[in-house]
């Protein structure tokens, strides 16, 4: 499907390669802060509200956010619409969790860090494979998807934009570390704010509402329907998702260790409060799609197709396929740059620590860094190239984060607990959830619920039998 | 969800016809492509049928209906399961608010 946006290929290579030109220079010129190891992973943990909200919010505007929500309003209607938007209360309920955090780590760097400290090695394995599953996954999604949405907006080639993303992310991330992924977010979700809002207003202004709802309602009455069982089910399972992707990945926890103590709660609670909307007007133009006259051809293009309709009818028409692109690729190299940076801190972080028994030296670090986030990028371009269905991954790999769920606040906020009864828990959960997945008597929207709610009950035991007390504060 | 493909052997324009159960049948697409997908269908018999216009304005014929039976999921175990996602989103919040205040009050524990 090509959909027919008023733009030349040699046009889309200029913008793309100019948007390219500015991420990757202002990389280069923020990343003349980074100094030493904590400069580079974590910003010299000095991330103010105004970066450190903008941050979380333009790195969970991913390309799901775009695609995957206005799809979800397109088959499972407003439930779908507003199921998507959920999301939005992990990143709330991060903020308490960040307090915590903090005070329980007050030198942390990773993630795993924190896994190591509650729940021991063993603990630390479980959650590093669960992790470098989730987010390679996610890493390698979003690749596809920049390449998948350059050739649908502009017909360049896939292979060839899918580079051109990875290449323009990996380049700025490697020069500038967190703080050129903070920077360039701050500057992303503006793009994305302003965008999506005017795409969601151009929709108000061009659909009469009584006759769109009584058409919805005549030929597509599941859409309105709040009753819809998979909308309802699948309602809770994306905010349990939701609630796994933020408490466990590294992404989240590197932001709560990067910004001022006293700054983190507050930003993650905002960024939360202002990405709620983004999947409700994203939404909303797909489920007006039948109304507007959009046929759909492939439900994972609604949302661009129903924005390019509806943008090319307005005095925009001339520039709507740049409006479009622009957004899309801010959207998706603010979720790249910060997968890059969060995951090769883990390997960095970690994996040298708790492997191979060796932390890279100041003098070093950013080489080793470097060779990191280059060997990342290749391992995610090797994967992406063969467009291999890796978004089936990432959807799987629901019931293994929400299965870290209640096993992170657990360790966070109680005194004992049995670690390998939670670990146990973990592990079943995962399993049970991935079962549960691809069975036909249950099915993905049901995944991460199953995971959670065993590793839930796991948990809630290991308070209660034979539980040992957890360190202290390091 | 449906996805409706058909042929383009013989015509430029294509009309795709969508009859819902217990309703009358209503041309839902009017246009150029070969492709179309439905979605919030109700639950019931829903029947369709394509026919290709050719460049001169020609309508050709109905093509033979495409029946389809759309069932959802039972309701007593979307029940069990909606219960089961309220307990546990619930109990997250509230270990989580629990904990935070507790810490607030005490940070030293």
């Amino acid at each position: 499907m090509t959909l027919a946006v008023s733009m030349s290929q040699q046009s889309a290579w200029a913008v793309v390669l100019v948007l390219g030109v500015v991420w990757v220079g202002l990389g280069v010129w923020w990343g003349r802060r980074a100094q030493g190891s904590e400069g580079f992973m974590l910003a010299g943990r000095n991330i103010g509200l105004a970066l450190g909200s903008a941050t979380a919010m333009a790195t969970w505007v991913t390309s799901n956010t775009v695609m995957v929500a206005p799809k979800l309003a397109f088959t499972q209607g407003i439930w779908g619409m507003i199921g998507y938007s959920t999301a939005a209360f992990g990143l709330m309920l991060f903020a308490p969790l960040a307090i915590r955090i903090r005070h329980l780590l007050p030198k942390g760097v990773t993630a795993g860090d924190f896994f190591h400290h509650r729940f021991g090695q063993s603990g630390w394995v479980v959650f590093f494979i669960i992790t470098m599953v989730y987010s390679l996954a996610w890493l390698v999604t979003m690749a596809i998807a920049g390449g998948e949405l350059l050739n649908v907006l502009t017909g360049i080639e896939y292979g060839r934009g899918m580079t051109l993303i990875l290449v323009v992310c990996v380049l700025y991330t490697l020069f500038g570390g967190l703080y050129a992924v903070v920077g360039t977010d701050f500057i992303q979700s503006l793009i994305i704010l302003v965008g999506i809002v005017l795409i969601g207003v151009l929709v108000l202004t061009r659909l009469d509402f009584e006759t769109a709802h009584r058409q919805i309602a005549e030929v597509q009455p599941e859409l309105l329907n709040p009753l819809m069982p998979v909308a309802l089910l699948s309602f809770f399972n994306i905010m349990l998702f939701g609630f796994g992707e933020v408490f466990h990945n590294n992404v989240w926890w590197s932001r709560a260790f990067a910004m001022k103590e006293k700054v983190a709660p507050k930003a993650f609670l905002l960024s939360g409060l202002f990405w709620f909307p983004i999947p409700i007007a994203a939404g909303f133009a797909a489920l007006a799609a039948g109304p507007l006259g959009v046929n759909i051809t492939d439900p994972n293009q609604t949302g661009p197709a129903v924005a390019e309709f509806v943008l090319a009818g307005t005095w925009l028409g001339p520039v709507s396929g740049y409006l479009i692109l622009i957004v899309l690729f801010c959207s998706i190299a603010s979720s790249i740059d910060s997968l890059l940076a969060a995951t090769s801190d883990l390997v960095l972080n970690d994996a040298a620590n708790r492997i191979f028994k060796r932390h890279p030296s100041e003098a070093n670090f950013r080489r080793i860094a470097a060779v990191v986030i280059i060997g990342i990028g290749i391992i995610a371009w090797s994967i992406a190239i063969k467009r291999l269905p890796i978004v089936n991954v990432l959807y799987s790999s629901g019931p293994l984060v929400a299965s870290l769920i209640w096993p992170v606040v657990a360790g966070l906020y109680w005194r004992k607990l049995n670690r390998p009864l939670v670990i146990a828990g973990i592990v079943a959960g995962s399993v049970l959830g991935v079962i549960a997945y691809y069975h036909p008597d249950f099915g993905w929207f049901t995944a991460s619920l199953v995971g959670a709610a065993v590793s839930m009950v796991a948990t809630i035991a290991a308070r209660w039998i034979m539980a040992d007390p957890l360190p202290p504060a390091s | 969800m449906v996805d409706l493909e058909w042929t383009r052997a013989g015509g430029t324009r294509f009309e795709l016809e969508h009859q819902p159960p217990g309703s009358t049948p209503q041309v839902r697409y009017d246009g150029t492509q070969a492709s179309s997908v439905r979605s919030g269908l109700g639950a019931g018999r829903h029947r369709f049928r394509v026919r290709a216009t050719n460049e001169d304005g020609e309508a050709g014929p109905w093509s033979p209906p495409l029946a389809l039976e759309v069932t959802y999921m039972d309701a007593g175990k979307v029940r069990l399961l909606l219960i089961l996602g309220a307990l546990v989103v619930t109990s997250t919040v509230v270990v989580i608010l629990h904990g935070h205040f507790t810490h607030q009050r005490n940070p030293a524990r």
